[in-house]
């Protein structure tokens, strides 16, 4: 496999921190590599590290020691200033609770990171007015994060994400504030950005819901990858054959059972 | 580029639209400030213009002409440019030439030559037995400055007319002048002190009109002899309407009351019509002088009205070189005089409006780091997006530079409604209408500093927002303020330092540096000019911000030891409150620097006002009586006493007899050594004496001044003679008061003073007198030499007699005292009796301590007033600024209030918290403010050798009150809606 086809390159990786009074060793050498166009999940229960590597892989945080590589770039070591052109130009983030420019509209939350690039490819409105098009918000455009629904705020973050046409889009728990449908929706979104522009999506989420709809898993414990434990490889089988009962039919949808 | 800018100026935008309140409170707090630079110098330029535009009706005439002040003897300084228009007046005009240099020198030209030739009215009166002379122009002397001008080319140009006064300065004091005093005829109540104008209302005043509040002018109601216009404090005070009726002392006539004109119209001057101003005035006409007995006409000014206003600086200095006594005002002086006047109430506003600027600034700091706190997931989010810190930091700065721009244009709007409102106080002060304007320099100058100063102290804390670390988005809860790093702020704080400069160095510096431009010729020498007075500035502003920043810290320090020390008895409420102060300690620092300033300016000036008067009472007290009575000599002593104690409604009275002494010699008893007066005078210049006190001038000046006070305190001075010695409250410095068993001895207390300090002089030491005693019949003197046995610590009081002291028949009896005066204790109704009484002894007259304090009040205010407007200002200032930091503070704890309103806690209990926790805080601001300005007034106190006692502690104590309720009031008004916040709606959807 050329190096190429490797979007994130994790190898080592040792990150503590301070909460509070305590210091918490929150990855532990911890290595990993995502491909090109892969999508894929981290998953782990709470205090695993899931966050932390996400911060890392994401140019948000550097590590004490490893080697980060984002579409062949080192970033462990880079200054604040690189390490921002890298977060604008390679990665796009998704957040759980959206993080949309609440003075902003659609539109401008958008061609925010078009507007700060400093390799600019895209006309910045035209792009958002694209994309936004793309993921059916073509008659939102003017409206501002207030006046928009959950999913509709998310699938502007991932219009939002997707701007710079980054290699890789990082989403953390996104659809952990959204109700199945909504959820349903974006996790599509997700999966058309993967296979219409080939970008690396890589999700951090608790959720086997959308675990199940992953191509492949990385479980955290503890700070440290983990092999694949079965329960949770079973516990996702079921939810997947559940929500493929869902969709022929054969088990009624939530909604209808409520009804 | 321009859509990264279109962002920064949108998103501001908004995020100030959205967070109305936070909006409101930053606003406010850079609108203040800008509202106090451009309310204040508003007032400035309208004083100016008003002054400006009003020269020749505040003259009352192009030229206006008093008689000076100058001495008899004095020899007369004519100037050059007098004597050059004496030239010109004469060579202009060859037909009029030689009459007019021959009537020149037939002039008098001294001002006893003037009383010998008629021209000049000379009013003798005795004070404290002490003979003195008033002097007027006298008709014969307004006819030859008539008759002058007539032969001069000025004839037929110019028109004349004089105000005349029933009475002198003296009589209107003292009460004993005709037409002093005015009578209402139905209430029988009277008004005295007051000032007649008698003029020709026909043409009275040159370029405007004298109107009634009814608006009818001078020359309209007043027809007959018997007309009279009353000033409005006479008519307050004996309820006076049109068509009432009055009698004037000195007149038998009954005066009708046909108008009653505000002071305005007459107290235009500060010197010449102080006491119109201060005790009231009326007006009569020049045929009312007739319904006085025996009443010369005598001129207290006269008016010129100049057909060619541009020669009247000719006209002043060749009417000043025929009449070389006289005194005049041209418009020209006046101009001047403004000029100088507006230039020094110029400096002070913008020095006053800075300050309260840079006040406001804290709250701009303030709210810029609680916006930044507020937005750091929104900060991190955008970094994630990729913006630099900088652009961040460049983002809030816009926003820093947005709240300037609104703050400052409604800033312009308050200041103008604020000059509208303090338009009366200023009318006052000037005792003239002060037209409202608007114009446009104040509110540029004030859109200007509010701008820049808001941008510049906005960019400390948002430099802290470029450092928000991205990862925070992650994990928003455990997100806190990064600092900006030493470099940084170190960066930033230089930034604000040399911008502040700048401004101080163009508002108030001004003048130094005009005067550079106008010094220096070359443009080198221009630079060198303006940077030698921005380096001055430059060292000025970093030697206030030092001072500032200690200031800061130690308020850090001093609300941390009282939120960790202070005990709270169980009391919930006050723990939560002085933790929350533990916890904001730095906002809370700031305020309170805010509030210190504002209070402080605040009680300074009025805690020194009010020291004065206080001094005032004391000294007014300790005479011992509230009616003082002029005695003109020693044998009247007697007479009135036996008149006063025959009086009702009298409970005591003392005679205070003193004789001038002339010093012979000093002999030290530690060294037997005796000085005479040179010797004397030697000893002073070789001690170090300290007087006076902060004296700045040379050695010689000093010298100068030590050798003058000299006279009045050792040399020529005078020793009362003293008849009981029952006075309990004087503190001695050394020896003894004096004894019933010291009668008839040779004996002397002296009151301490530096030059007799200087000297040496003490107990044990003798000083021999020459004793000097002018009566009728001649002048007699005796020598005595006095063993000094006292020496009293300096008091405040009214020292009649004189401050040092002899028994009673120490004098022999063959001398009179040269100075005698009665001190009278009488109930307040029954002093007009007590004065009629007096006055019936021929040279005697009664004041009442009252009238004085009247006058000092009066004076007092007039020079306080404006800046204890500009004083309120500032502390309002301050407010805003707590108005501000309660606001965010609450906006910041909205959790914790939903919390404590979520277990149970009712509206007024939270809202009691958050008042409690900022009554503190007034209290404390209160407590140094206050606390800083009785400092100050005890040092100047010490210094001055003033009591203690004057300093009014009851004000201070009133003054911190005021803070109280200034950062409660402030306090209430952003913290009610807090308080009133639903609980769910903060803990479920924020």
């Amino acid at each position: 496999m050329s190096t190429n086809d490797v979007v994130v390159h994790v190898s080592n990786v040792v990150k503590s921190f301070q909460a509070g009074e305590v210091a918490v060793q929150a990855l532990r050498g911890i290595s990993l590599e995502i491909k090109r166009g892969e999508f894929v999940a981290i998953i782990g229960p709470s205090g695993s590290g899931k966050s932390t590597i996400m911060g890392i892989i994401g140019g948000l945080d550097t590590p004490d020691s490893g080697i980060v590589e984002i579409d062949g770039v080192d970033i462990s070591t880079m200054k604040e200033r690189p390490l921002t052109r890298i977060r604008n130009e390679k990665i796009g983030f998704v957040f759980q609770s959206f993080n949309l420019i609440p003075t902003l509209t659609a539109l401008e939350n958008v061609a925010l990171p078009i507007q700060f690039s400093k390799n600019r490819q895209f006309n910045p409105h035209d792009r958002a007015r694209e994309l936004l098009t793309q993921f059916g918000l073509e008659d939102r455009l003017d409206h501002r994060p207030t006046q928009l629904s959950g999913g509709q705020q998310q699938r502007v973050a991932i219009a939002r994400a997707l701007a710079n046409n980054p290699p890789l889009l990082l989403a953390d728990e996104p659809t952990g504030n959204l109700d199945t449908e909504s959820s349903d929706i974006v996790l599509a979104a997700l999966r058309d950005v993967q296979q219409k522009f080939n970008t690396t999506v890589c999700i951090v989420t608790h959720d086997m819901d959308v675990a199940s709809q992953v191509d492949r898993i990385i479980t955290l414990i503890d700070g440290n990858v983990a092999p694949d434990d079965p329960r949770s490889t079973a516990q996702r089988q079921a939810v997947k054959t559940l929500r493929e009962k869902r969709r022929t039919g054969e088990v009624p949808a939530l909604a209808e059972q409520e009804s | 580029m321009f859509e990264q800018i279109r962002f920064y100026l949108s998103h501001s935008f908004n995020d100030l639209r959205v967070n109305k309140r936070l909006t409101f409170f930053a606003l406010l707090s850079v609108a203040a400030g800008v509202a106090a630079i451009v309310s204040l110098q508003t007032l400035a330029l309208m004083i100016s213009e008003t002054l400006e535009s009003n020269l020749q009706e505040t003259n009352r005439g192009d030229v206006a002409a008093i008689l000076a002040m100058h001495d008899a003897d004095e020899p007369l300084v004519t100037n050059d440019s007098a004597e050059t228009a004496s030239d010109e007046i004469s060579e202009t005009d060859n037909t009029v030439s030689d009459a007019e240099n021959t009537s020149n020198s037939d002039l008098p030209r001294t001002r006893d030559e003037a009383v010998e030739a008629g021209i000049i009215a000379e009013n003798e009166f005795t004070i404290f037995g002490q003979s003195q002379s008033e002097y007027k122009l006298s008709q014969s002397g307004v006819e030859a400055i008539e008759a002058w001008i007539a032969d001069s080319i000025f004839a037929g140009q110019i028109e004349t007319t004089y105000r005349a006064a029933t009475s002198s300065g003296f009589e209107i004091f003292t009460g004993t002048g005709k037409g002093a005093s005015i009578t209402d005829t139905e209430s029988g109540n009277q008004a005295s002190q007051l000032s007649s104008v008698v003029v020709d209302t026909a043409v009275y005043p040159f370029y405007s009109d004298v109107v009634t509040t009814d608006g009818q002018t001078l020359a309209s109601v007043m027809q007959n002899p018997t007309d009279i216009v009353v000033g409005d404090s006479v008519a307050e005070q004996l309820d006076l309407e049109v068509g009432d009726t009055v009698q004037i002392n000195g007149s038998s006539a009954t005066f009708t009351v046909r108008g009653i004109a505000k002071a305005e119209n007459e107290v235009k001057n500060f010197n010449t019509d102080f006491f119109a101003g201060v005790f009231g005035f009326y007006y009569l006409d020049w045929s009312a002088l007739d319904l006085f007995d025996d009443l010369p006409i005598q001129a207290e000014a006269v008016y010129f009205k100049m057909a060619d206003a541009s020669q009247v600086t000719l006209f002043g200095d060749g009417l000043l070189d025929a009449f070389p006594y006289l005194s005049l005002t041209t418009t020209e002086d006046l101009r001047e005089d403004n000029e100088e006047l507006t230039q020094q109430i110029d400096s002070f506003v913008a020095v006053m409006g800075l300050i309260s600027l840079l006040l406001g600034s804290i709250g701009i700091i303030n709210t810029m780091q609680v916006v930044v706190r507020r937005r750091m997931l929104e900060i991190a989010v955008l970094k994630t997006l990729g913006l630099q810190s900088d652009q961040i930091t460049i983002l809030f700065l816009t926003q820093a530079f947005l709240v300037g721009i609104i703050g400052s244009l409604a800033g312009i709007l308050l200041g103008w409604v604020g000059t509208f409102a303090l338009k009366g106080v200023v009318a006052n002060i000037f005792a003239s209408d002060i037209p409202f304007m608007i114009t446009p320099l104040p509110a540029i100058n004030g859109f200007a500093v509010g701008v820049v100063v808001a941008t510049v102290f906005g960019f400390l804390p948002t430099l802290t927002a470029g450092q928000v670390r991205p990862g925070t988005v992650l994990r928003p809860a455990q997100g806190v303020i990064p600092s900006a790093g030493i470099l940084r702020s170190l960066a930033a704080l230089t930034l604000i330092i040399m911008v502040v400069t700048v401004i101080v160095e163009g508002i108030i510096d001004r003048y130094i540096v005009d005067s550079y431009l106008s010094s220096f010729g070359s443009t080198m020498a221009k630079i060198v000019g303006l940077v030698d007075s921005y380096l001055w500035a430059l060292g000025g502003v970093i030697v206030a911000f030092i001072a500032v920043g200690i200031i800061y810290l130690l308020l850090v320090l001093l609300i941390w030891i009282i939120g960790r020390f202070t005990p709270t008895f169980g009391f919930v409420d006050l723990k939560i409150s002085l933790r929350q102060m533990l916890v904001s300690k730095n906002r809370g620092a700031s305020t309170l620097l805010a509030l210190v300033v504002g209070v402080f300016s605040l009680s300074t000036i009025t805690l020194f006002a009010q020291s004065i008067a206080n001094i005032l009472d004391v000294a007014l007290s300790s005479a011992g009586g509230n009616v003082i009575v002029s005695v003109q000599n020693y044998n009247q002593v007697d007479e009135l006493e036996a008149l006063i104690s025959g009086m009702e409604g009298v409970n005591d009275y003392t005679a205070k007899l003193a004789y001038q002494v002339e010093f012979v010699s000093y002999a030290s008893a530690e060294t037997g050594e005796t000085y005479d007066t040179e010797a004397v005078r030697q000893r002073v210049r070789d001690s170090d004496i300290d007087f006076p006190p902060f004296f700045n001038g040379t050695a010689e000046e000093k010298d100068a001044i030590q050798q003058e006070i000299l006279d009045p305190f050792l040399l020529n001075t005078a020793i009362e003679s003293r008849s009981q010695f029952d006075e309990t409250d004087i503190t001695f410095i050394s020896g003894r008061d004096l004894t019933a068993a010291d009668v008839g001895q040779p004996l002397l207390v002296l009151e301490e003073n530096e030059i007799l300090n200087g000297l040496g002089i003490t107990t044990g030491d003798t000083i021999t007198y020459n004793i000097v005693s002018e009566t009728l019949f001649g002048s007699s003197s005796e020598q005595i030499t006095f063993e000094v046995v006292g020496i009293r610590a300096e008091t405040v009081s009214i020292k009649l007699g004189s401050p040092y002291y002899a028994p009673v028949d120490a004098f022999p009896e063959s001398l009179a005292p040269s100075t005698v005066s009665l001190i009278v204790d009488v109930d307040e109704e029954q002093v007009p009796a007590l004065r009629r009484a007096i006055a019936e002894v021929p040279g005697t007259f009664a004041i009442e301590t009252s009238v004085i304090t009247r006058l000092f009040t009066s004076l007092l205010s007039t020079f306080t007033a404006f800046p204890t407007m500009v004083a309120i200002l500032g502390l309002v200032v301050g407010g805003v600024v707590i108005a501000n930091s309660v606001a965010l503070a609450t906006m910041e704890r909205r959790h914790e209030i939903a919390v404590m309103k979520s277990v149970g806690l009712q509206r007024e209990r939270v809202l009691g918290m958050l008042l409690l926790e900022n009554g503190i805080l007034g209290f404390i601001g209160g407590l140094l403010g206050v606390g800083f300005g009785l400092i100050a007034l005890t040092a100047f106190s010490v210094a001055l050798d003033v009591p203690l006692s004057s300093i009014p502690f009851d004000m201070a104590f009133w003054l911190m009150l005021l803070c109280v309720g200034v950062a409660l009031i402030a306090a209430i008004t952003s913290a009610w809606e807090a308080s009133g916040e639903k609980p769910l709606t903060v803990l479920r959807y924020e």
